[in-house]
């Protein structure tokens, strides 16, 4: 090295500060996360362009899922217990209930407890509505089985109502006996839908 | 100023006689090409013929003289040329005091010399050179006659030796030729006798002929170098060498073309993107409207999901039938014989309490049902004790699953 002219020197050095600047500019090496490169805001652009045109490339599986899920929905609709509030939920069920089963020919139907299942799968999708599955335990005395078998056909089968009873006990007279009295206790699942929930 | 290449028109003046060389500095190095050689200058018809071939050979970017060795006078000083610049005027009103010439037209120039340090004081040295008014005249003349201007610079051909540092010098004199050795102008044929054989060599030819045409075109072009290499070491004896930061230009606007180029790269490169990010933007806002509509339905989706989602209903039973099918499914398993006092149905299963007249047939026959799964005692079977042969049965059943998509 001791060799070398001036001119090799200065030679190097430009070669050297040409090295860097190209550095600095291809590797983008000054740049901070506060301000991307210019390749990497296009890339970042370019992602973005690409996730819209994949959206757009889905659009048409995704009308006819909607379409699907509306239907069901407006099938859904009109079955489910409509409460203003979250905190009236349980009083509609309660009103409901008592209502589908004295149409059973079910009388002086004693409410064990509610409890709105907020855990699992409330869905609560836009302030003004949602819908909560409510779990409701009833409890009531019928002469024979044939009444209790009518009471959960009643809650099962009803056109103007989504529920289910997912328990019973069922004490007294049996099942293939219809003398005495016959205490039954219910547990119900059904959903409320709250704030409307629109159509 | 061409970047690469410099063209200098020298005329080496040789005895009576001169010749004109164009000196080319190219990329590759320095070339000589002989313009003419003109044995007697007073003959006029070789002016004439070389002042033809002068322009036939086109223009050069500058023009020089090297002086006849034999007219020029030398003197040692003990000075640098940097100083002789500053004292360049005191010099020429004294001149006739230092060299035996007449002073009136006289020019005067300086190069330095490369001299061992012998008085051990470190001072620097060189020799005053000088030529009278009528040689600068007859140089001036014949330049006139043969280039239509005159020299831009005179030097003398011992100056043109700085270029090459140690050298022999062939001096050819009418007293008979000289052979020394300079150092960077120096005349040092007292010191350096012995090293004649290591150094290149330069002649001072005293004629023009084609015996000495090498030696002319070997002196042409160390004389044309000065400019590049001899400016620090010399004063030419008329005109100025071109100063440092003219000589640079050239490669300080290369310097300045190449980071020009680089700057408007990256400025380019970053305009491509800056254009290919405007045209992205521009698609996405073309897009735009279709996009949130998607959006909007995605997210309508994901809340009809959600609602169904919270709304849907499980539990025991068989596909469709609720608990009521659960409860024909355990009538029909259960012998007519048994008499149910309490059915328990949870998601664990069915828990069904009893009397039968044989407790573990209840359990078989539920076993045994396509309906369950399985069948358990809870507790062992007891007899009622009403002496009837009765007995208390208490078993739980497995429901069987309801296939997936059955519930609702």
């Amino acid at each position: 090295m001791n060799g070398m002219s001036p001119r090799r020197w200065a030679l190097l050095g430009v070669l050297v500060v040409l090295g860097i600047a190209v550095a600095v500019d291809r590797g983008g090496l000054i740049a901070t996360d506060a301000s991307p490169s210019p390749d990497q805001r296009y890339a970042l652009v370019q992602a973005q362009l690409a996730q819209q045109r994949q959206l757009l490339d889905d659009a048409g599986h995704l009308r006819e899922e909607v379409e699907t899920l509306r239907e069901l929905w407006s099938q859904l609709h009109p079955r489910l217990i409509q409460a203003r509030t979250a905190e009236l939920a349980p009083a509609s069920v309660r009103d409901r209930m008592r209502e589908v089963l004295a149409r059973a020919g079910v009388a002086r139907v004693r409410v064990l407890g509610e409890e709105v299942r907020a855990g699992e799968g409330a869905a609560r999708t836009s302030p003004g509505s949602s819908v909560v599955p409510v779990r409701i335990r009833v409890s009531f005395d019928v002469p024979d089985s044939e009444l209790v078998y009518a009471a959960i056909a009643a809650i099962d089968s009803a056109s103007d109502l989504h529920a289910r009873v997912v328990g019973a006990s069922i004490r007294g007279g049996g099942l293939n006996e219809a003398a005495g009295s016959v205490n039954v206790t219910l547990t119900i699942d059904t959903a409320v839908v709250i704030g409307g929930g629109g159509s | 100023m061409a970047i690469a290449s410099v063209t200098t028109r020298v005329m080496v003046f040789a005895g009576s006689g001169f010749a004109v060389i164009d000196v080319r500095r190219g990329i590759r190095g320095w070339a000589a090409r002989e313009v003419c050689s003109v044995p007697e200058a007073s003959d006029a018809r070789g002016v004439d013929a070389a002042r033809d071939a002068v322009r036939r050979s086109g223009r050069a970017d500058r023009s020089m003289a090297v002086a006849d060795a034999s007219s020029v006078h030398a003197r040692p000083m003990a000075m640098t040329s940097r100083v002789f610049r500053d004292a360049r005027g005191g010099l020429r009103s004294d001149l006739e005091e230092l060299l035996p010439i007449d002073g009136a037209g006289a020019v005067i120039g300086y190069v330095d010399r490369d001299v061992p340090d012998v008085e051990g004081d470190g001072s620097g040295g060189g020799y005053l050179l000088a030529i009278d008014g009528a040689t600068k005249q007859r140089i001036d003349r014949v330049a006139s006659d043969v280039l239509g201007k005159h020299c831009d610079r005179i030097v003398a051909p011992h100056q043109a030796a700085v270029c090459l540092r140690d050298c022999v010098v062939c001096e050819l004199g009418v007293l008979g030729d000289q052979q020394d050795t300079l150092v960077r102008g120096g005349v040092l044929a007292e010191l350096r006798r012995d090293s004649d054989g290591e150094a290149p060599a330069l002649t001072f030819p005293n004629r023009i002929n084609d015996t000495l045409r090498p030696e002319v075109s070997r002196l042409a072009i160390c004389a044309a170098a000065l400019d590049r290499f001899g400016s620090q070491a010399t004063e030419p004896l008329v005109g100025a060498w071109t100063p440092g930061w003219k000589r640079a230009l050239p490669a300080v606007a290369a310097a300045g073309l190449c980071v020009a180029i680089m700057v408007g790269a990256m400025a380019l490169r970053g305009q491509r993107y800056a254009n290919a990010i405007d045209r992205t933007l521009t698609t996405q806002e073309s897009l735009r409207q279709e996009v949130e509509s998607v959006e909007r339905l995605e997210a309508e989706a994901i809340q009809l999901r959600e609602r169904l989602g919270a709304a849907r209903l499980s539990g025991p039973g068989h596909a469709g039938s609720g608990l009521v099918g659960v409860f024909d499914a355990v009538r029909r398993a259960l012998p007519r014989d048994a008499f149910l006092e309490s059915v328990t149905v949870d998601d664990a299963g069915v828990r069904l309490r009893g009397i039968a007249l044989n407790a573990r047939e209840v359990l078989g026959e539920l076993e045994a049902s396509e309906e369950f799964e399985s069948a358990r005692e809870v507790e062992r079977p007891q007899p009622v004790g009403d002496g009837s042969q009765r007995e208390v049965f208490d078993v739980r059943v497995a429901i069987r699953p309801v296939p997936e998509g059955a519930q609702r």
